[in-house]
Parts: C-alpha cells; structure tokens; sequence
C-alpha cells in the first residue's frame, strides 16, 4: 500500500460511515481504502463503473489508462461520458467527473491503453489492478504483468447479457492463461453489449478490489462468476491453476 | 441419462437456447457431451465451440460448480448440469 497520510480527516469519517458500520471494515478498512493506488485499465461500460465506485469508496488514488476522444456511440454505457465531452480525450473526462464525486481522489490519467510499452510501470503504481479491457491481447498483456510482478487483479468481461469475473492471486490461484491458454479465434472486436450490464460487471470488479484492499470477505480467487441477465441464471464455476500456464505455471511468483 | 446443458455468453445464441435437457448414454463425460453436441448440432455452435473438430482450449466446461477439463473427465451422472462458458472480453473500444 502507499506510505502517503491515510489517515481520515473529520470529513472523510463522516461520508465513510456508511462503510466503516460493515463488520471487518471500521476504520482502518477506510483507511487502507486511502492509502490504495488502484489501476483500472480502460474506463468505458465495465471500467467507467469500476472507476466511479472505487471514487465513491475512498480509494485514494486511481490510474486510469484508455486511448480516445469520447464518440458518440460510447454513451449507451460508459457512463463517465458526456455528450458535452464528445470529441475530447476520454481520460479527462473520466477524471473531471470521478472528481466531481470524490474532489480528495488523486486521478492519474494516462491518455493511452495498456501496452507492452507502458504495462510494467503502470502495474507498477498499483495495489490492486481491475483489467477491464475488451480485446484478449490486451488482458494477457496486464495477466502476465501482474504475475510477473505479484500484483492481484480483477478480470472483469461482458457480452452481450452475460458478464464474468473472476480474480487472480499471482502464484497461488488460477490466472487468465489458466483459464485461457490461447486467444479465441472467434472473438470480435466490436459484440453487443448493454450499459447496464457492463456496468453490473464494473460493480462487482470494484467490490472484488475493495474486498482485496480491505481484507473483508472472499475474492473470486479460483472461481469464475458467470451471468446471464437475461433469464438472470448465475453460477460461480470453480477453475483451476494448470501446471503448464505459460504464464503462472512454470515459476513461483507466489506472494 | 438425462443431464442439462446450460449455455452462457455467445453460446446461447448459437445454441438457441439458454438451458436444455439432452439423453446422453453412460459412460459419457461432460467435455465428451459438449464435443458431441457441437458436432451434431454444427453451425455457429460448432464454429464457436470447435477447434479442428476438438473442444476449444478456451471453452471452460463445468458440472455444477466443478470444472470438467477433458485431462479429468469425470463421468456424468443422471441428473447433472453441464456448464458451457466460453471466454468474452470487454466493454469499451
């Protein structure tokens, strides 16, 4: 966790409340909450949620990563989006409104995706990663990051009606290669998706990051939550390590 | 036997159908069903489900909360549910 001043202030005491009643929380889950550095990787339907409930949480600082000036077409669900934004950087808006909410929360906004280029010093600044990204290559990429580096990370998906998510303790439970070993020769770049449904998954990636960072309750550590919202049939399936991942399997990287 | 087939994300498309209840003859494992339901069925199922005419890697097949890889295939049993997830991505570009 970061070393900055976590302590609360009066203020910040006081519209925490409401969290610090839940048992195993109290204060110093707040406070932990403050002291945390969580990247969320693209800030559209799944992450846009992920990032404005972290805000509203009292995470102290997050890193938003997602390229691209605010299009039309994005304000079905990304709904850190404006139209008045449109034609601007995604980023800047996602900050200016995550602040309007929470004006303490530090916004470190990177106008650019995860890449090979800057995956290892984006990890790097987090606790806790949130990978909401649509495109696998891109998911691998933060995956292997976070093995490499021990960081624990949330993987959030959507299609269509459904949703998955799952969490990924580097070395100890199943990582998204487990899971995954090559990318679907079927999926597409662009799928039909509902606000309300990427949002729904956003949500539980970001109580998935509290849990980590609070220590309250039991991450989707080697299990993946599946949903369908159309006929609302939910099932969390159990998953498990390969010994030959290529990316978590070979090494010990447990932390 | 009768065994159910839940279907989840694009599976259910392609399946027509979210849940259905298939006859299967023992000894029949769940990764076995899932191959011989893409087969028959063909199609899109077939086209998202398939490799080489082999149970994609990706695709995670479970009974009940149980992962069911074809390394550990367990037999099925009257009555079990057969979970079919295939891997999605994303909610931005």
């Amino acid at each position: 966790m970061s070393s900055r001043d976590d302590e609360l202030t009066p203020e910040e005491r006081t519209t925490y409340e409401w969290h610090m009643w839940v048992p195993g929380v109290g204060e110093e889950g707040q406070r932990r909450l403050k002291g945390a550095t969580v990247l969320v990787s693209r800030v559209g339907g799944l992450g846009g949620l992920a990032a404005y409930e972290l805000a509203a949480a009292g995470v102290g600082r997050l890193v938003l990563a997602h390229a691209g000036v605010v299009k039309p077409g994005d304000l079905n669900r990304q709904i850190l989006m404006t139209h008045s934004a449109i034609g601007t950087p995604r980023v800047d808006c996602a900050a200016r409104r995550l602040n309007e909410l929470n004006p303490r929360l530090e916004v470190v906004a990177v106008p650019d995706n995860v890449s090979s280029a800057n995956v290892e010093r984006l990890v790097g600044m987090a606790d806790v990663v949130v990978c909401c990204a649509p495109l696998f290559d891109e998911r691998f990429l933060m995956n292997a990051e976070c093995v490499r580096q021990g960081k624990p990370m949330v993987d959030c998906a959507m299609y269509e009606l459904t949703g998955q998510v799952t969490t990924i303790r580097p070395g100890r439970t199943a990582c998204l290669s487990c899971r995954v070993p090559e990318p679907p020769a079927t999926w597409k770049r662009q799928f039909p998706v509902f606000g309300a449904v990427s949002g729904a998954v956003g949500c539980i990636g970001a109580m998935e990051a509290i849990k980590l960072l609070t220590g309250v309750g039991e991450p989707l550590y080697d299990r993946l939550l599946t949903f369908d919202l159309r006929d609302m049939r939910f099932r969390v399936v159990g998953i498990s390590r390969r010994a030959d991942c290529p990316t978590c399997g070979a090494d010990d990287h447990a932390h | 036997m009768r065994v159910t087939v839940e279907y989840f994300g694009a599976a259910r498309e392609a399946a027509g159908v979210g849940r259905e209840t298939v006859e299967c003859d023992p000894p029949c494992s769940a990764t076995e069903l899932v191959t011989r339901l893409a087969r028959e069925r063909g199609g899109r199922l077939a086209h998202l489900l398939l490799v080489n005419d082999r149970l994609a890697p990706s695709v995670l097949i479970a009974v009940g909360d149980r992962q069911a890889t074809a390394a550990e295939s367990i037999n099925l049993r009257d009555g079990d549910e057969v979970v079919v997830i295939p891997p999605v991505s994303g909610g931005a570009r």
